[in-house]
């Protein structure tokens, strides 16, 4: 049966009972009717309609008013137990009693249906807070889904689910099984157009539903759908608004646990940064302990006293010169696991190109003996902003390079110059040259210049300078020489250092 | 100073430990051994020492700590041994009063040259000042601010001169960028590098034979800057 079909049953039980309730105080008054003047007798009729429409409704208040009026005229009226009206006059009451009666009824009605009103919004207001609170409490999307679907089914009656979007595109991700088809073109509508959007109850479905799209300050986070049956319930404006307001609250939910998601990312991120940079510095301890015994121990059988045979002495040189090959490649091993691990962090600062290159160059010592090294660097040359220290590794790792590629005594040039936009370092080698199919992927990882060559070294000394180079907003390349050997480039943006005022004395 | 010098280790690593210690006796030093911050400062209420050689990673405290302990009573050198890759844990030292650092592994040949140059500092720290100094080609007279290169005057303005006063007068150990600006440009400037790299390079196009390899004015990179006579 459906609700309309009720709630008439209802209203004509209710009239029914009216007209009962109405015979039955016009019997109680009529010992009356020779005592009491007509006016008290009226007042007390009157008095009945309001009370009838207070308790049972404007229809009710009406039904009463009219039975008043006849049931007045029948049994008070002289002559009575008749319809007829001996005196004119009495027209006049009957007029009066029947439009007080049933204007009051009225009032009296719409006076309760206000409380009602009143009443119930109260009720829902206190509901939202209530909901609002465990809102506030929710872990996950899946709680505050859960939460919708229970509250607005018991508040209006109607299903609801949550639809969560990534930016504004509607990529479902659907919270709650829902047993009606999602029209995803007026859920896309609803978020473009950030406004309610309804579809029609007439769809071959028979659901009607309502798209809400969920707003806050910052940006949508889905939206609400709202389904009802057309047979079991209706979607008022009311509801609606209610829904919407609820919506509010929901999108702050979502909001909230947003940023928790985004606050817990960044810790992690933080964590595990920490806990790499910790691993990584007590793996640089552990490696370099041995390291540091070997080449000491090493360093101290050669400069024994008295002097060991040469043989011996020239054997511990080795030793500590593998070693501190050894240490080398830690070093770029534990730098690349360093700026593998993502977000390279630059502690960047105006340096002087010189100073790189000077402590590259003392850092390198021995490695470089065996080639004449020439540096040319301009004496006004002009600050760059860089990480020193990584970049004496790029400096370090190419000069390294290019004494490893190049025949004993070949000499090796460094030289810096400047363009308006760029400070170029380039280091030239009069070794064997590279590959030209390799000149691009020999910055890759453990990509090494020869095949199976006997030349120790990993490949992976160029691919760090291509991280660090790249993290400085420059770029690294390799020409082979129209002569002999190769040229590494080395580009750096010059951006606008500080100025330093200039002193006169 | 005519005793032999009284030089106290700490280090956790018994072997490196073992070639240090040889080392140091080659120089006719005497050496005590510490293998933790707690030990150390045991043995220096009891021994004083003439110098300080220290690890920064040590198994109960940071040597940072025990640095920064000794400094509180005493302006005995430090020489930190470092194994850490970050350039931050040696400036982090140099600031609380280590006067130079090693980075492992090192070569004893340039283990024996930083020591015996903070040896020598501390020595000279207790006679007169010298007002006339030389290095390379180049001859500093302090007292009357006049300096030559190959006998030909050279002219450098008056933070030039601060400059290298700074340097000079740290030779042997390794001033940090944040020291020397303080020292020379004052403490509102502790953050202004820029004034350094440019003031470094003025001396070095005086004063050094080759100014892009430079021989006395060091760089310490990520770190400072060294005067070497």
């Amino acid at each position: 049966m459906s609700k309309h079909a009720s709630m008439h049953l209802r209203q004509w039980h209710q009239s029914l009972l009216t007209v009962l309730l109405t015979s039955t105080l016009a019997f109680l008054l009529m010992p009356l009717a020779e005592r009491w003047e007509l006016a008290n007798i009226v007042m007390l009729f009157l008095l009945f309609v309001l009370m009838v429409a207070i308790k049972l409704g404007q229809t009710s208040g009406v039904v009463a008013a009219i039975c008043s009026v006849f049931l007045f005229d029948y049994l008070f009226v002289p002559p009575r137990f008749s319809l007829d009206v001996a005196n004119p006059e009495h027209l006049v009451t009957f007029a009066v009693m029947l439009i007080t009666a049933v204007v009051s009824a009225q009032m009296a009605a719409r006076l309760k249906k206000n409380a009602e009103d009143a009443q119930m919004r109260e009720a829902r207001t206190h509901s939202l807070y209530e909901v609002a609170r465990a809102l506030a409490g929710t872990q996950s999307i899946e709680d505050a889904a859960n939460i919708t679907e229970a509250f607005l089914l018991a508040q209006v009656g109607l299903k609801a689910y949550a639809i969560v979007t990534d930016a504004d595109v509607v990529k479902t991700q659907m919270v709650g099984a829902a047993q009606f088809h999602v029209e995803t073109h007026l859920a896309s509508l609803a978020v473009s157009s950030k406004k309610t959007v309804r579809s029609s109850a007439l769809n071959t479905t028979g659901w009607g539903c309502v798209y809400i799209p969920l707003l806050s300050a910052e940006h949508g986070h889905g939206i609400l759908v709202l389904a009802a049956h057309e047979d079991t319930t209706e979607i008022t404006p009311e509801k609606v608004a209610f829904c919407e307001a609820y919506a509010s609250l929901l999108a702050i939910a979502l909001e909230r646990l947003h940023f928790v998601d985004v606050a817990y990312a960044h810790e992690l991120s933080v964590t595990s940064e920490r806990l790499r940079s910790s691993i990584l510095s007590a793996l640089s301890h552990d490696l370099r302990t041995p390291l540091t015994v070997l080449v000491g121990l090493a360093d101290s059988l050669a400069t024994h006293e008295p002097p060991l045979p040469p043989d011996a002495v020239a054997t511990s040189v080795t030793i500590q010169d593998q070693a501190r090959r050894l240490s080398s490649l830690v070093s770029n091993l534990l730098e690349m696991a360093r700026l593998n691990a993502g977000n390279v962090q630059l502690r960047l600062d105006w340096h002087d190109i010189t100073d790189v290159v000077s402590a590259s160059i003392e850092h390198l010592g021995d490695a470089l003996k065996a080639h004449p090294l020439s540096v040319q660097i301009s004496p006004h040359v002009s600050l760059v902003q860089i990480d020193a220290t990584l970049m004496e590794r790029v400096v370090t790792n190419l000069l390294e390079n290019a004494a490893k590629y190049s025949p004993k005594g070949a000499p090796i040039m460094l030289q810096v110059s400047e363009t308006p936009d760029e400070l170029q370092l380039v280091v030239r080698d009069e070794g064997t040259g590279i590959d030209p199919q390799k000149l691009d992927t020999m910055f890759d990882m453990f990509e090494r210049g020869t095949k199976e060559s006997t030349i120790q070294g990993f490949g992976l000394g160029l691919s760090i300078c291509k991280v660090i180079v790249q993290a400085h907003g420059g770029h690294i390349k390799a020409v082979n020489r129209a002569s002999c050997g190769a040229e590494l480039w080395v580009c750096l943006p010059k951006g606008t250092p500080p100025s330093v005022p200039e002193e006169t004395v | 100073m005519s005793a032999k010098p009284r030089v106290l280790l700490v280090e956790d690593e018994p072997e490196i430990r073992r070639f240090v210690k040889s080392a140091l006796e080659a120089m006719n030093c005497v050496v005590t051994e510490a293998d933790s911050v707690m030990s150390a400062t045991h043995v220096l209420s009891v021994n004083p020492a003439d110098l300080l050689v220290v690890d920064l990673g040590l198994p109960d405290v940071d040597g940072q700590t025990l640095i920064e302990r000794v400094r509180s009573w005493s302006d005995m050198p430090v020489l930190v041994l470092s194994a850490r890759a970050m350039e931050q844990d040696k400036v982090d030292a140099l600031n609380l009063g280590a006067d130079d650092y090693l980075t492992k592994p090192f070569g004893i040949a340039e283990f024996k040259a930083r020591v015996q140059a903070l040896l020598r500092r501390h020595q000279r720290q207790d006679d007169l000042p010298t007002s006339v100094l030389s290095f390379g080609a180049v001859r500093v007279d302090f007292t009357k601010r006049e300096i030559f290169k190959d006998d030909a005057l050279v002219h450098l303005t008056v933070t030039e001169f601060k400059l290298l006063a700074a340097l000079v007068k740290s030779s042997g150990k390794v001033m940090t960028q944040k020291a020397l600006l303080q020292e020379v440009w004052g403490p509102a400037f502790k953050d202004s590098s820029h004034y350094l790299r440019i003031y470094i390079s003025h001396l070095r196009q005086k004063l050094e034979e080759d100014p892009a390899r430079p021989k006395h004015f060091v760089t310490e990179i990520g770190v400072g800057y060294r005067f070497k006579p």
